[in-house]
């Protein structure tokens, strides 16, 4: 008999209000039809959302390689498997008609995408925004990819209407660009570049994938062009306040690495950066004022 | 200032409450214990205590376990001031909070939940809600379902159809 059946739908609520994550809840809703009516109803939604605020507030991150979401090799294939890292994709690039699924990620960071569905998987409503007009941009400018943000900044009077932002993250010569789309204006602002670059557009071989954690994304920068002034750094960019930073890591690394380095989300949900050398694999962690080498 | 508070904290839990379950078992505690159920805490203020409390929606087997709790939950709440009674000490309380949620399994975490709902104690509702969300997160529908003794009632293209729209949620 179900456990559950005698607990009211009060009850039940309360407890998913509990779970960690929206790919918890949205697990949970898959369960059964009582589960998926409780984890819907607009209340309980808001409810969620208020008490996981200060959980990452960044749904999800994609790349999209000739108009497909491309589910990205976490690692460079000469590491070894690791756990496949969260990836709780909420928004899709929407498909583009009769285009193939190859090509190089260099293509991909070349053709900045126009339109994306947005799709909330619990009450399975979608939006469709379509042909993003921000492109006064730079025609060099490299993809680096887009962020889907609930925006929670005021909620109420929203009547449970999800309000979010997508974030398309460019690369030119001064440095990274954002272009947001906000679901409460319906338009795009581009915002001025940022400096936390480099001055210069590194390689676009340079640019490691994207990996988001606590509410912030970071791309690992690892320009190997011979000039000894050169070090690895991490662009990192806060998806709240839309604001880039920099943060160097020692040159040690790169000399020790030769760019077998990669940036990925650890289980308890911080940043890592994973290194190849010497047949080891080596986690560095973040430490406020300065890495640290950890394991 | 130490002793005036000590003299009302043995005052306050000095009078003695019986509890009766729905099975007809007696339970004695002192006002301090009891009260952390606002229900009762509620009663007492509105002097029905007098007879006994009876508790028709509890078990004598829930409710032996919802006093234990209460027993040794009651140091925290009456009297921090009182160190010969003040036995448990906080990592006493972890301890025993982590050992009773983790003993428990489906029909009486369950009827659990739902005593202190009825009894109103918000400590031990949301100690036992968390241990159910612990025990759903990171599993799979399927996985839940098993856990919970729950029935799929979606159709096989409702299931197919949900599942495509939360592709997303299956990937951790």
């Amino acid at each position: 008999m179900d456990a559950t059946a005698e607990l009211d739908d009060r009850l039940l609520a309360v407890i998913l209000l509990r779970l960690p994550s929206a790919a918890a809840l949205a697990r949970a809703a898959t369960v059964c039809r009582r589960w998926r009516r409780v984890a819907s109803s607009p209340t309980f939604l808001r409810l969620f959302r208020r008490l996981h605020r200060h959980a990452p507030p960044l749904l999800g991150f994609f790349v999209c390689n000739n108009g497909f979401a491309v589910s990205r090799k976490p690692l460079r294939p000469l590491l070894p498997r690791l756990p496949p890292r969260r990836r709780p994709l909420g928004a899709r690039r929407k498909p583009a008609t009769g285009s193939s699924s190859s090509g190089s990620n260099f293509n991909d960071r070349m053709s900045i995408p126009r339109n994306f569905v947005v799709t909330n998987p619990v009450s399975g409503r979608s939006v469709l925004v379509r042909d993003a007009r921000f492109y006064q941009l730079d025609a060099e400018s490299a993809y680096l990819g887009a962020a889907l943000r609930i925006d929670d900044d005021n909620d109420g009077g929203a009547g449970g209407v999800l309000c979010f932002e997508i974030i398309v993250v460019t690369y030119f010569m001064p440095g990274p660009r954002l272009c947001v789309f906000s679901s409460r204006s319906g338009a795009w602002t581009v915002h001025p570049y940022s400096d936390a670059g480099t001055a210069i557009m590194p390689m676009l071989g340079a640019f490691s994938d994207d990996m988001h954690t606590n509410g912030s994304v970071y791309w690992l920068i690892n320009d190997d062009d011979d000039d000894d002034d050169d070090n690895p750094y991490l662009l990192a960019l806060d998806a709240r306040t839309k604001q880039f930073s920099n943060i160097k890591l020692p040159r040690a690394m790169w000399t020790r690495y030769r760019g077998n380095m990669c940036v990925m989300r650890s289980d308890d949900g911080e940043l890592r950066v994973v290194a190849f050398a010497a047949a080891a694999l080596d986690f560095w962690h973040l430490d406020k004022s300065r890495s640290s080498r950890g394991r | 200032m130490a002793a005036a508070a000590a003299e009302a904290t043995t005052d306050g839990g000095g009078k003695m409450i019986i509890l009766i379950s729905a099975d007809g078992k007696r339970f004695e505690v002192t006002e301090a214990v009891a009260s952390q159920s606002q229900l009762i805490s509620n009663m007492i203020e509105d002097d029905c205590t007098e007879n006994g409390v009876r508790l028709p929606n509890v078990d004598g087997d829930i409710l032996t376990m919802v006093v234990d709790y209460c027993n040794m939950h009651a140091g925290d709440a009456a009297a921090a001031g009182d160190t010969m009674k003040a036995s448990s000490t906080e990592e006493e309380l972890k301890k025993f909070d982590a050992e009773l949620v983790q003993a428990l399994e489906n029909p009486v975490l369950f009827k659990l939940i739902l005593a202190a709902n009825f009894l109103n104690i918000k400590s031990l509702l949301d100690m036992t809600c968390q241990r159910v969300a612990d025990m759903m997160s990171g599993k799979t529908p399927e996985q839940m379902r098993e856990t919970f003794s729950i029935e799929n009632d979606f159709t096989p293209e409702e299931e197919a159809a949900i599942r495509q729209e939360n592709a997303w949620a299956f990937d951790d």
